[in-house]
């Protein structure tokens, strides 16, 4: 299996305090990869550094082999971001703001219809597409952002607390989303608190605390390595041990 | 208790550090402001006892004058040409003093030279009118203790026939200062309160626009796309552009109708316009072609602001610089002329670009071509800087680590 996404030594400094210390890890093709860990660990620093968001204050990290530090614009090309508790423009229609997203990504007409097509399909909003983002509830604009996360099928799709504050029925619809688009071969970066939500969805997980990654590998492994029921389990043994 | 208890909540929400912060600067402005005025004020009020004379009689009657307005508690200053007049003089021609002898109303000329259109300016022309009052009042008591006869009747009751000459742009009309004023400052006095209002709505609308982008991270969203961060920000300031092509145009037409208005009423417009203070078309666009730079220079300091916003609440409170740089010129411009503060004082208020728009309509009334060219000048470089440190913003980490929070600034760290 290809490596879609390469951390090599990534650290994030602000000021005097220490974000993201040192850490490595690698994404295949296709694959759900999560990070976990509690509030302040450095999911977000993580994330945001990938996302190209902010700058990493050493190390780098390769997406289909380009460069964050040397290429940013290479990276933004084979990616989509989605963060924490997002919002859409709320002055535009669903199908305006689809398409209003397909046009950031590519240049090109014929694939911004097909984005644009591709996200109608994924979200499955129907005609309230046509309505105002305003209108919206929280599980629908959930579903418009991740529809455009994949419209563009992109290489990565890093998704931050891909369902936080949604329903059961819409959290669950998002999670099989994520396991469908995944087969066809996006690979995704998660970042969750939801312990059980990880398990379920992903093929591999690394656990972060104070910048520092401590454990990376499938669930059953780490479960088994650390003889716990679940994957919460598994991470206040390793709080513990911290 | 329950009810203290709500309102100790209430009051802890109301009194947060924008609040606190907002008053600090408030105190600020009004001590600087004060001190200003008062500057101001203690000259314009030592200028109020100055008297400049012309005599050109040079007679007895002439003298006694001079001497009884010295008495009244005048500095009079006797001066021999026109061109030594500061602000105004009074000139007694020759056949004064005979006149007078003949109980015939006699002439004086109050020759005023306008070189301000601020309200205060004005204060220091009323010396010369104090003066004619007290010489009029003079002649009448002398002639009340010699008796008052028919033949000295005409006299009694106009003793002094004031002949009132202005200059202005290096051009003089036979008409009254105080109406070459009221002109000139009705064509301008709505532009800075115009100028006022649409940096303060520009502004807000912009820095609480990214603040809400900031607050539900589209921005984020739209920084992780292909595109850019350089023509994020292009297409944020060109659409702030637009908006102030927009505005400016619109209140420019507003102005120019207002001034329609204004130049239809009794007033000899076509004696103005051969004085040179009446606006003229070219003067419209060369005003426009200022507000959309002080419109472009505010859109894009709040765009600067608003990207350290966390929210729209704070987004309110990091204007709060750019409402005080826009303040402080707005009230000078209306009390004062901004060119004849102290040096110090002039070179700080200068350096804030929102001053030469509000000088902007004098200085073209006015003819100070240069001046007028100097600010349109710095102002364009002015603009250039804050692209600069706008591009260097959004380039940065800076956007999304450093922000003001509602309750404090501090550094935003999300991990």
């Amino acid at each position: 299996m290809s490596i879609c996404l390469e951390v090599k030594n990534l650290s994030k400094k602000y000021g005097s305090t220490i974000a993201v210390k040192d850490i490595s890890f690698t994404v295949n093709t296709g694959e759900i990869f999560s990070i976990i860990g509690p509030n302040g660990a450095g999911k977000t620093s993580t994330i945001r550094m990938i996302s190209t968001i902010i700058t990493p204050s050493s190390g780098d990290c390769f997406i289909d082999g380009h460069s964050l530090v040397k290429s940013p614009n290479k990276v933004r090309e084979n990616i989509t971001y989605l963060p924490d508790e997002a919002g859409a423009y709320k002055n535009m229609t669903g199908n305006y703001y689809l398409k209003f997203m397909a046009s950031m990504v590519s240049s090109e007409k014929l694939k911004q219809k097909e984005y644009f097509e591709n996200a109608i399909k994924i979200c499955k909003l129907g005609d309230r597409l046509k309505d105002k983002i305003s209108s919206y509830s929280r599980g629908m604009i959930r579903k418009l952002l991740i529809s455009r996360a994949v419209m563009n099928k992109p290489k990565l799709a890093i998704l931050d607390e891909a369902t936080s504050g949604l329903d059961i029925i819409n959290a669950l619809e998002i999670r099989r989303m994520i396991k469908e688009l995944a087969k066809k071969g996006t690979s995704f970066l998660l970042s969750s608190h939801n312990m059980l939500e990880i398990e379920y969805l992903s093929d591999r997980i690394a656990i972060i605390n104070k910048g520092v990654i401590y454990e990376i590998g499938e669930p059953v492994a780490i479960k088994q390595k650390y003889n716990a029921q679940n994957l919460e389990e598994v991470f206040e043994k390793v709080a513990k041990n911290i | 208790m329950k009810f203290l208890a709500l309102l100790k909540k209430e009051v802890r929400d109301v009194i947060n550090f924008q609040l606190i912060l907002g008053l600090i600067i408030s105190v600020i402005v009004f001590i600087f402001l004060g001190g200003f005025i008062k500057n101001i004020s203690d000259t314009e009020v030592e200028n109020l006892t100055n008297l400049q004379i012309i005599d050109n009689d040079k007679s007895e009657q002439s003298r006694e004058i001079i001497d009884i307005l010295k008495t009244s508690g005048f500095n009079v200053f006797v001066i021999e040409n026109i061109e030594d007049i500061n602000e105004s003089a009074l000139i007694f021609s020759s056949g004064f003093g005979k006149n007078i002898l003949e109980n015939k109303t006699t002439d004086i000329e109050l020759y005023s030279k306008v070189s301000s259109l601020s309200n205060f300016s004005s204060v220091s022309s009323s010396s010369s009118t104090n003066a004619i009052s007290i010489i009029s009042n003079f002649y009448k008591n002398k002639i009340i203790s010699q008796d008052i006869s028919s033949e000295n009747m005409d006299f009694f009751n106009n003793p002094i026939l004031v002949k009132e000459k202005t200059e202005i742009n290096n051009k003089v009309a036979e008409i009254s200062s105080s109406t070459i004023k009221f002109f000139a400052i009705s064509q301008t006095a709505v532009l800075p309160i115009i100028i006022f209002m649409i940096i303060v709505i520009a502004s807000q609308m912009v820095s609480t626009a990214i603040a809400n982008e900031k607050g539900d991270k589209t921005l984020e969203t739209l920084l992780s796309t292909p595109i850019s961060r350089i023509s994020i920000l292009l297409a944020k300031i060109s659409a702030s552009a637009l908006v102030a092509i927009v505005m400016s145009s619109v209140y420019v037409v507003g102005f120019f109708l207002y001034m329609t208005g204004e130049s239809s009423s009794s007033m000899d417009t076509t004696l103005f316009a051969n004085l040179g203070i009446k606006l003229s078309g070219f003067d419209f666009i060369l005003i426009g072609i200022q507000l959309f730079l002080t419109i472009l220079i505010a859109l894009s300091i709040s765009i600067v602001l608003g990207a350290f916003s966390k929210d729209v609440k704070s987004a309110q409170i990091t204007i709060a610089p750019l409402m005080i740089s826009v303040l402080i010129p707005y009230i000078l411009s209306i009390l004062s002329d901004i060119q004849t503060l102290p040096p110090i004082i002039r070179f700080i208020v200068n350096l804030i670009p929102f001053t030469h728009t509000f000088t902007a309509g004098p200085n073209l009334i006015l003819q100070n071509n240069i001046l007028f060219l100097l600010g349109i000048a710095y102002q364009g470089i002015f603009l250039i800087g804050i692209l600069f440190i706008a591009i260097k913003v959004f380039s940065s980490d800076s956007i999304f680590t450093v922000s003001t929070k509602s309750r404090k600034f501090k550094k935003n760290i999300s991990m």
